[in-house]
Parts: structure tokens; C-alpha cells; sequence
């Protein structure tokens, strides 16, 4: 465990409403996180907000860092456990798909790790094409892809605490991929799919946190909102790895250049979800900022930082026009 | 829209006729994600406007197609013909949702329109440069790299972490599209796009399917999943007098009678991707050309190529000689060469020739049948005026008769009239020595050098009569090596193959029977000794350069250089052997200005790191005496690039050149302060040249002499490659007269190396190839070949010593060998 040494960040819970009158700045410069000999990449703030976890170079490993006392430990040190690894809904837990090689094939398990005591749950046997795992609102049920089909496993845990329904995902359902394309399934009826831009290979699907938007990239092009009630898609332009503000209303991703070998430019940005408003939050030419996640009470983003390894937490600032 | 799906649909559909069911090969199990680089909305186009991305969409369709006949569980492409730009994020994150096993990066490289060599890169972690995956995308990226050189035949292969590949001594970047996978990948950048002679080719799809071939075989090598069960054929048509290709022409192949015709695009390629293994005739017409014919073995599991090289119909001509005519100083040793422009009949030749006045000679033909030698017996005579004629009987292999005064009308004799130059009766004397006699301060990484005021008899510089005697009279084990300088002297290098001990004299010992090539003893014994210095040095080979170039960055890339000529430069490995070596380093270099070139040290060599007071770097370096200049430079702690003084190229042949850390003078630059503080690395070296100056220069074993080296052995053969060739020779020293088999030259071919390209060629001192063996590609097993000690043209070699190279795929073996007359 290793002492961080950057000043105590306080959360204050800000409201948010009225998006259409309201900007967003940084609140001063963002809190730095590194560790010597470490580089650190994709954060995702805990269900509330006490902690945040990232992974390593090629998304190796899990790291959790306490923000009440400044330390980082290694939750888990296994390849492939970083990429898009899933919070439980009571934050004790986290569900992440590990990459194994046997006889140089790569398989894939499921395995959900408990953060205080890190005892792992392995949930799957080792398989090839297995998707994401995925939690679902009851902190019981996890949802992952097989071979293109979606299964649900009863992971055991019993739930001691009770669930604030602020950091639940949405009511029943969850948005994954199959064959490259976008579906939502019910979580307690998992055949029944709905299917949406049936003609559009998507990445990054995620559903908002009151389950009536999509964020998701098409294949080779740009970052857009779906209404699912309407079918009205929103161009949000070039970005990449969306993520929800937790009250829904906004969007931030990375935008980034690149020669077709490097990356020569990269930003945070902030958009609302019709469009209309988007922020540099960055705004770096030297750094390459990316990989952003909403903190669950709104007041900042974490995000990384290419080229260093560093993990950056950015306040927020609210202003009415 | 509509124009650009109809013209995919239409490639995928070519591409799905180009590939016809294969052989069982499995890949079952896995995903792949193929990811063409670049988009259409990206400028970089070849000469004639190709754009890279087409070229790499069309490889990755052909692959696409391949690894699906393998029953690979999915093949997801990133992007198609008609994507703008995607983001490299957005390449990553389609192979990281989909949880496939492997990723690769299609690219076709570009720089200055004159390079077309082989370049894969893996991902480093950054500073450290070691590989991310290791045993993983390292191990893939040197079979596409290997692979890729095959299909496409570039000049050579590069493998590198891209860490150490974008930037200097410290790194740069990682590429974007492989540093945050979640499973191994490469990029492989196949060709250069950019280079009209390879652009002309990229154009052809059947090209871009050997590409598609060779990216899959690395598939199925690297999951031991069965072999393509085809053996390709192609070739180039070439213009046999300008060497450039041929459009329009009909190749018919037997017995399948398969049939191709060249494209339009003047690259004269065509391909039989397919076939079965087994002997083929393969016949070629072009319009205005000669027919070629020509039968091959096609090897299964193998690129198999046969070029042609066809004659425009016209009548053939003496290119060159030597003597030149009126030549009035030629040695009466040598043999006189005749080189015509295209093959000839050689029994027309022979009877076409006369001599005046005559003299017993035996006519020797290179084996393309272009060069003819004329081998006096025993030599020509001191002082006398000769003429060779040739008449106008003299035809080539299509019955068109000489033309022998080049005038483009056929009916004339060629002639050529020189004389021999007067008795030379002087004795060979020693010029120079280095170490000069008595010298007392000789580092331990010396090599001795001995100057001769003319070319020697090779046949006598043996062990008995060049030795350098250490401690208790005991001689001590050297290689000696010999170069005749352009004006006419003989540098004798004695390379002492274990480390000299510090304050030790050592006595050099040319005995009186070495001769010159007029046979002319020495005057007497010629000895001198010195004393080396008395510091408690040892000495490490940090880097033989055995296993390829993979340390040091390709000067053409870096920024530093400049002014050279991109067409005459090149850093290659080569062999020029010195030592024990198998591979040395070759700078081919040529400035139009005063220029430099800077090649830069991007691989981790521990000991370099953490240089001390006194500690010697070195490297041996083979002059050509132009004068150009040579220098190391080294980071120190602040990070700023200091550089060594610089040394001036006046010798020929082998010397050691080093650098004493903290001893020598050190100049900034770059940046740099003009001295060295706190931990001091090596980080490269440079060559500075003139206007006009051109040349070539080779370098070996890159050492360190320092008093914090302990363990010289120890190291020494961790750092050595293992080998898995076993190879052996029996008799050596081999005598002519008492074994008229020849040597036998024993190697083993491994398991997994089975089916390489293996060679076994027979080397000079000089590094010059004087007989091939073996030249095929060699199923596992032990092998055992014979050299009777003769040269391609069935000559016995003179008496010395040589060197015989096994080469088994990308690893090298080589021995020395004594040919006793």
C-alpha cells in the first residue's frame, strides 16, 4: 500500500438541473494521481464515491485507491481484468473478465474479486468469445455474452447493505453488444432483445442512468444519443468512449487526432445530451487526456493520461447562464 | 455511396475467386481482428497516386479470406474500403469488446521513395523496452517479419519494439493502435508504398495476395495449426538488358497449363498462388523478347519464385574486360576476363577465340554463360604485347552472331590488345606495424596490424609463419586476415581470438617464407613487440552483432542525418568476418554534401548503461581509408547527449576504435554541456563525410574495456546465441593431396526450423563467397555435404584459411576451415 500525497478531495454534491441554461468548467487544476513505476489508465469512481479504480498498461490488473486516506492497493493482477471492469451495485465488489492463455489460445472467465478482502469468485470456466460482465440492479445477478447469447449467473453474494437507488443501473435492463450490434435485454427475461440502428456496428454502448438514452460510437464514425422512445439519434461529432453524467443529462468522452500510428492530440469533452452545448474541459496541447467517468455525484471526472500513465480528477463547476 | 459498396462487394468477390478451398489448417477457436490502417480520406499515396489505405484493405481481405478457410471463429475488420479515418481508440476498442484473441495492424510504410525493406513493430513498455506481450506479439512479429521478406522478397527484415523504434536513446511513443489492447498485436508495415518500384507492384492484386499468404502462415505457425497444403509460384519478367520488368507477357505453366499474363502496370509479376508441389515447366513469350522456359521444384509451404530474364532480339556485345584495352601493366598472374552482355553459346566462343602469340590457356564461363576467363597455363610471360580475338563465328544461345566492336551492326570480330607489365623481382617488405615496435601502452583490445608494400601470397600467411608469442614464449590463438588496399599494399590484421593480458609483452613474428604474388620471399624475419598497458582492464563483447542489427536504429531514420544519398545508404547486416563472428554490421554510405548519418543505440545493453572512469568503449572498424569520420557519443545524467572526439577513417581494413570515458576528450552536442556527469550510457555513434564521399565500412563487436567488468566468460556466452544448427567439419585442417573427397561439412536441421531456406557457402578472408553448396530448402535432419576445395569455376582455391557459413533460416553458423595444397 503506498501513501499518495495530494490534499483530501471533498465531494460536495452539487444539483444539477436546467442543463440548457447551465455550463460546465473545471473547478482549478485537476488532483494528480500516479505511483512510481506505474501506469495507470481507464478510472471508474465506485457506486459512492469513496473510491476509484483503474487498471495498468493494457488494461493488466486493477488498482483501488481510497480517497478518505490517499492509498492504492492492487486489488487484482490479472490480464485483461481492467477493460471495462463493472462495479457492483453496493460497491463491495467488482466484476471484471480476465484473459487466460493455455497452449496459446486465449480463453476468457468471468470472475467477480470483493474489494475489502479480495477473495475472487470465479463465475465462469475459462471459454472463448465470452462478452463483458455486467451487473444488474439487484448486486446478485451478473450478465455476461457467450458466443453472441446473453446468460445471467446468481453470483451468491447476499446484499448487506441497502442499495441507494442513485448509484443502481437502470431499472431491468442492460445494453450490451451482439455481433457487433446494439441490443438491450431485460435482465429477468434476457431473450427478450430490443434492437436498435439495425444497420450500424456500434462500440462503447452505454445506457444512461434513468435507462431512456444510449451513448455508443458507430464503427468508423462518430459519437451519438439515441432517444429509445423516439428513435431520434443525436450527432454529438467525433468522440470516443462516452460516458453519463449521473443525472443523465450529459455526456463526456475524449476527442482525439491521430496520424494513423500516433496519437498526436487528445482532449476531454463534455456534451449535453442534445448537442448543443459540448466543453473542452482539458483543453492541453501537450497532454493527451482520455478515458473520462463521471463521479456518481457529479462534481468531477476522473481521466488518464497517455503518456504518463497519470490519473487526473478534475472538479467541476456549474454556472447558470 | 452506392459506387463505393458496389466496387467492395465486387473486390471481396475478386479476392473470394482468388482464393480457391484449402487443406484442412485449424484455427478453429479463435477471433482475429485484422485492422487496415489508415482511411480514404488519408493523403499518403505512392507515386502514381495508390493510396496506402486500399493497399491495406485489399491484404486484409485476402487474409480475411485465408484465416476463414481455417475455420477461424470470427474475423472482424476494423475498417473497409469505404471508411473515412476511424480513431486508433476506436480500432482498439473493437477488438478489446470483442474479446478477440489477436490483433493485427495492416500498414505499408513510406519515406523517401527509395527504401523497400521488411519493418514489424510490437508494443515496448515504455522506458523499459521490453516487450508488453511478451513470448507473445515479439514471437508473432518475427514470423510475419521473416514471413513477409519471403512473400515479397524486400531487401531484409526489421523487427523492433516501437518504444525503442519512434525515438533515440530513450524511446518515444508506443504506436496508438496497440497500447491499450487487451490482447497481443503487431503492426507490419510490408513494403514501402512510396517506392515506385514496389507501388507498381502493390497495384497487382495477385501481389497483394503473397502478403495476405505470408501474414496467415505466421497465423499458422504461431498456433502450430497445420501448413498451408499449397506451394506458391511467382516470378518477375524481366528485360534481361535493363533489368526493368516487362508488361504483356504470357506465362503458361505445365502440366497444369495454367495460364497468366502480366498486368500493364510495369511490374512484370505473375503468381501461381496454389499449387500443388511438384516440378513445373514454365514458359514465357513476350512479344520483341526471346522465349524464356525454365522448370522449378515447387516446394509446398514455401513462396517459390523463378524470375526470367529475357533478351530483346538483338545481337550480342563485349561489355567488358580486364585487362581494359591497351592495358600495358597487367600481371602475368591473372587471368584475362572477357563479360558480354547476354548468355552465349560457349562451344561458338571457344571456337571463335585465338591468341597471338599463342600461349596454353583453359577457358572458364561463369554460370550465367556471360563471362568468359581465359586461365594462361601456367601464367602469361613478363613484358610481352598480346592480342585476343574473337571472330565473328561467336554467337549467343539464339544464334545471334558477335558484334564485336559494339557498333550495333553485326560481322565484326571483338579484340583486345594489352601487355604485361615488367618482372617485378623486389621482396615484399613491411611498411608500418601497429603497435609500433616497443610501444608500451597497448589497450587489450587491440588488434595487430601489419602493412606490406605489396599484395602477398595468401597461400603462406598460415599460422606457421605470422605468430605473436605472449608470457612464457606461448602463441596465442589468432584469426589472421589479410586486405589488399586499392593502391596496391597488403594490410595484414592479426585478431587475437581470446583477450590480451594488461601489462604483458607480446613478440610478433613474420617469418621469412611469406611471399608476394610473384612468390618472392621476404628479406628476412620481420619482429618487433610491444608491451600492453597496466591497468587491471578486462574485456566484454556487448554486442557481437551475431543476431542482427535489433540494438541499433536505421541512420536513414534518424533526424540527426543528413546530406546523404538515400539510393547508396544502407545499414545492413553483412558478413566481413572477424573473430568468431557470423554477422557484422555493413555502412554502405554516400554524401552530396558535407553530411552525416547517426545511428543510434535503441537497444538495452546492460553494461553500456553505467559507464566508469577509464572504462573503454570500442568497436572494430573496417576502414576503406576515405577520410570520412568517426565518433561515439554518449547521455549522461542530465539527460543532454555528449560526444567523443572524432576519428579519422585513414586505414584500411581492421582496427579498433575506442573511446576512454573520463580520459578522452568529450564535446557537447546536441544539447549537450562538453562533459560527462553522473551515470554515462553509450547512446550512438556517428559518420561525417564530405561532398562526393562514398564508400563502405563494416563494424564488429561493440566491447567494453573497464575495470568493473568481472566475469569476461561468463558473460561472454550469455550474450552468445545458442545454436541449433550442430554444425561440424571433418578434416580440418582438409589436405588436398591426402583426401580427394573433400571436407565434410556436417549441420542439423531442427524440428522446428524444417522446411527453411538453408545455405552453405564457402567464404574467403576477404568475406568474398567463393563457392555455394547448398542453396534449397531442407526438410529436418542431419546433412552432410563435401568441398573438394574448388571455386565456382572448378579452380582450386589457393591454400589458407576459410570459412564456411551455414545459414538455416535466421540463424547463422559459421566455422573456419585450413585448405592444405
Amino acid at each position: 500500500m503506498r501513501k499518495l500525497f495530494f490534499p483530501v478531495f471533498l465531494f460536495i454534491f452539487i444539483p444539477v438541473s436546467g442543463y440548457a441554461q447551465t455550463t460546465i468548467q473545471p473547478a482549478g487544476k485537476p488532483q494528480r494521481i500516479s505511483m512510481k513505476d506505474h501506469f495507470f489508465m481507464r478510472p471508474s469512481w465506485a457506486p459512492s464515491g469513496d473510491k476509484l479504480a483503474f487498471t495498468g498498461a493494457n488494461q493488466k490488473g486493477i488498482w483501488i485507491l481510497e480517497l478518505s486516506s490517499n492509498d492504492i492497493f492492487q486489488l487484482s493482477d490479472k490480464s485483461g481484468a481492467g477493460y471495462k471492469f463493472s462495479w457492483s451495485p453496493d460497491g463491495e465488489y467488482i466484476a471484471y473478465r480476465a484473459r487466460y492463455v493455455e497452449k496459446k489460445r486465449a480463453r476468457m472467465a468471468i470472475e467477480v474479486v470483493q474489494v475489502e478482502s479480495r477473495k475472487i469468485i470465479k463465475l465462469s470456466a475459462k471459454r472463448k468469445r465470452l462478452g463483458l460482465p455486467l451487473w444488474g440492479r439487484d448486486n446478485k445477478t451478473l450478465f455476461f455474452t457467450r458466443n453472441e447469447k446473453l446468460f445471467s449467473v446468481d453470483t451468491g453474494i447476499s446484499v448487506t447493505k441497502t442499495l441507494q437507488k442513485r448509484f443502481l443501473p437502470p431499472e431491468n435492463e442492460i445494453v450490451f453488444t451482439r455481433y457487433q450490434k446494439l441490443q438491450i435485454a431485460q435482465i429477468d427475461r434476457p431473450d427478450s432483445l430490443e434492437k436498435f440502428l439495425k444497420n450500424t456496428k456500434v462500440i462503447n454502448p452505454v445506457l444512461s442512468p434513468d435507462g431512456n438514452y444510449i451513448a455508443c460510437e458507430e464503427y468508423v464514425g462518430d459519437l451519438i444519443v439515441l432517444n429509445r422512445a423516439t428513435g431520434k439519434r443525436v450527432d454529438l461529432g467525433t468522440g470516443h468512449r462516452p460516458a453519463w453524467s449521473p443525472d443523465g443529462k450529459w455526456v463526456c468522452y475524449m476527442v482525439t487526432e491521430d496520424d494513423g500510428h500516433r496519437y498526436l492530440a487528445s482532449d476531454i469533452y463534455i456534451s449535453s445530451i442534445d448537442g448543443k452545448r459540448q466543453f473542452n474541459l482539458t483543453q492541453t496541447d501537450e497532454l493527451l487526456e482520455m478515458n473520462p467517468n463521471w463521479s456518481p455525484d457529479g462534481t468531477a471526472i476522473a481521466y488518464d493520461e497517455l503518456q504518463s500513465g497519470v490519473i487526473y480528477i478534475q472538479k467541476l463547476q456549474y454556472e447558470q447562464n | 455511396m452506392k459506387k463505393f459498396v458496389t466496387i467492395s462487394i465486387l473486390l471481396i468477390l475478386t479476392i473470394s475467386f482468388f482464393i480457391s478451398p484449402l487443406q484442412a489448417q485449424d484455427l478453429s477457436g479463435l477471433s482475429i481482428c485484422i485492422d487496415p490502417g489508415h482511411g480514404i480520406n488519408t493523403p499518403n499515396q505512392g507515386p502514381t497516386g495508390l493510396t496506402e489505405h486500399i493497399i491495406n484493405v485489399r491484404v486484409a481481405r485476402f487474409l480475411e479470406s485465408y484465416l476463414k478457410s481455417a475455420n477461424v471463429d470470427t474475423v472482424i475488420l476494423t475498417v473497409d474500403e469505404n471508411s473515412v479515418e476511424p480513431g486508433l481508440s476506436a480500432r482498439e476498442d473493437i477488438a478489446n469488446q470483442n474479446g478477440v484473441d489477436w490483433f493485427h495492424s495492416i500498414h505499408h510504410n513510406a519515406w523517401n521513395g527509395k527504401l523497400r525493406y521488411t519493418l514489424v513493430l510490437y508494443e515496448e513498455i515504455p522506458y523499459q523496452k521490453v516487450p508488453e506481450w511478451p513470448g507473445e506479439s515479439d514471437t508473432m512479429s518475427y514470423l510475419m517479419g521473416f514471413n513477409l521478406w519471403q512473400g515479397y522478397r524486400t531487401t531484409h527484415y526489421s523487427v523492433r519494439g516501437d518504444w525503442s523504434f519512434y525515438g533515440g536513446a530513450n524511446g518515444g511513443f508506443n504506436l496508438g493502435v496497440l497500447n491499450d489492447l487487451q490482447m497481443p498485436g503487431e503492426l507490419s508495415e510490408a513494403t514501402f508504398h512510396d517506392n515506385p518500384g514496389e507501388e507498381v507492384k502493390l497495384r497487382n492484386l495477385n501481389f497483394l495476395q503473397f502478403e495476405g499468404l505470408a501474414l496467415y502462415k505466421s497465423f499458422l505457425q504461431y498456433y502450430d495449426a497445420g501448413n498451408w497444403g499449397f506451394a506458391p509460384l511467382g516470378g518477375i519478367i524481366y528485360n534481361k538488358k535493363t533489368s526493368k520488368p516487362i508488361d504483356g507477357a504470357t506465362v503458361v505453366l505445365h502440366p497444369s497449363e495454367q495460364t497468366y499474363k502480366t498486368d500493364n502496370y510495369h511490374n512484370g509479376f505473375y503468381s501461381f498462388p496454389e499449387l500443388q508441389a511438384g516440378k513445373y515447366v514454365v514458359e514465357v513469350t513476350v512479344p520483341g523478347y526471346e522465349a524464356g522456359i525454365d522448370s522449378i521444384q515447387v516446394a509446398e509451404n514455401e513462396f517459390n519464385f523463378l524470375d526470367f530474364y529475357l533478351y530483346p532480339h538483338e545481337a550480342p556485345i563485349v561489355k567488358n574486360s580486364q585487362p581494359a584495352e591497351m592495358d600495358s601493366a597487367f600481371s602475368p598472374y591473372g587471368m584475362i576476363e572477357i563479360e558480354f552482355n547476354r548468355e552465349m553459346n560457349t562451344q561458338s566462343v571457344k571456337e571463335a577465340l585465338s591468341v597471338e602469340p599463342d600461349f596454353p590457356y583453359v577457358l572458364l564461363w561463369s554460370p550465367d554463360h556471360e563471362k568468359l576467363r581465359i586461365d594462361p597455363k601456367p601464367v602469361l610471360l613478363f613484358g610481352m604485347r598480346y592480342i585476343v580475338t574473337i571472330d565473328t563465328m561467336a554467337h549467343d544461345i539464339f544464334n545471334h552472331p558477335l558484334d564485336g566492336n559494339g557498333d550495333g551492326i553485326v560481322g565484326d570480330p571483338f579484340q583486345l590488345q594489352f601487355t604485361t607489365q615488367k618482372i617485378d623481382l623486389s621482396r615484399p617488405q613491411v611498411l608500418a606495424t601497429e603497435p609500433f615496435d616497443l610501444d608500451s601502452s597497448v589497450a587489450i583490445s587491440e588488434l595487430v596490424r601489419v602493412t606490406f608494400n605489396k599484395p602477398l601470397n595468401e597461400a603462406e600467411l598460415t599460422e606457421n609463419n605470422i605468430y605473436i608469442r605472449g608470457p612464457m614464449r606461448k602463441k596465442i590463438k589468432i584469426n589472421i586476415l589479410i586486405n589488399n588496399t586499392p593502391s596496391g599494399r597488403s594490410i595484414l590484421t592479426l585478431v587475437p581470438l581470446e583477450p590480451l593480458t594488461p601489462a604483458t609483452r607480446y613478440n610478433v613474428t613474420l617469418v621469412k617464407a611469406i611471399t608476394d604474388s610473384n612468390l618472392i620471399e621476404m628479406e628476412k624475419h620481420f619482429l618487433f613487440q610491444f608491451y600492453t598497458e597496466e591497468v587491471q582492464h578486462n574485456l566484454l563483447v556487448i554486442d557481437n552483432l551475431n543476431t542482427g542489427l535489433n540494438n541499433w536504429s536505421d541512420p536513414m531514420q534518424s533526424l540527426r542525418s543528413q546530406n546523404f544519398d538515400p539510393d547508396s545508404t544502407s545499414w545492413l547486416p553483412d558478413i566481413q568476418l572477424l573473430q568468431d563472428s557470423s554477422r557484422v554490421a555493413r555502412l554502405n554510405y554516400s554524401f552530396h554534401a558535407d553530411g552525416l548519418l547517426d545511428v543510434s543505440l535503441t537497444g538495452y545493453l546492460e553494461p553500456f548503461r553505467d559507464l566508469q572512469t577509464e572504462d573503454e568503449i570500442g568497436v572494430y572498424l573496417f576502414g576503406d581509408s576515405s577520410l570520412t569520420r568517426f565518433r561515439f557519443y554518449f547521455k549522461d545524467s542530465a539527460d543532454s547527449l555528449e560526444a567523443g572526439a572524432w576519428h579519422t577513417i585513414d586505414w584500411y581494413g581492421w582496427k579498433a576504435v575506442h573511446e576512454k570515458i573520463g580520459i578522452d576528450s568529450i564535446f557537447a552536442f546536441d544539447g549537450g554541456t562538453g562533459s560527462l556527469d553522473g551515470q554515462i550510457s553509450l547512446a550512438g555513434f556517428q559518420l561525417k563525410g564530405t561532398e562526393g564521399n562514398e564508400g563502405v565500412l563494416f563494424l564488429d563487436d561493440f566491447y567494453l574495456a573497464g575495470k568493473s567488468i568481472t566475469s569476461i566468460e561468463t558473460k561472454k556466452e550469455t550474450t552468445r546465441p545458442k545454436s541449433h544448427i550442430l554444425v561440424q567439419s571433418y578434416p580440418n585442417p582438409f589436405s588436398r593431396k591426402l583426401n580427394h573427397t573433400g571436407v565434410s561439412i556436417l549441420f542439423k536441421i531442427p524440428n522446428e526450423m524444417g522446411g527453411s531456406p538453408v545455405n552453405v557457402s564457402i567464404y574467403n578472408t576477404l568475406g568474398q563467397k567463393v563457392r555455394e553448396l547448398v542453396n534449397q530448402k531442407l526438410q529436418p535432419g542431419q546433412y552432410e555435404n563435401f568441398w573438394n576445395g574448388l571455386d565456382e569455376y572448378n579452380q582450386n582455391v589457393p591454400a589458407g584459411v576459410y570459412f564456411f557459413r551455414v545459414q538455416v533460416g535466421n540463424l547463422t553458423e559459421t566455422r573456419r576451415l585450413i585448405i592444405l595444397n
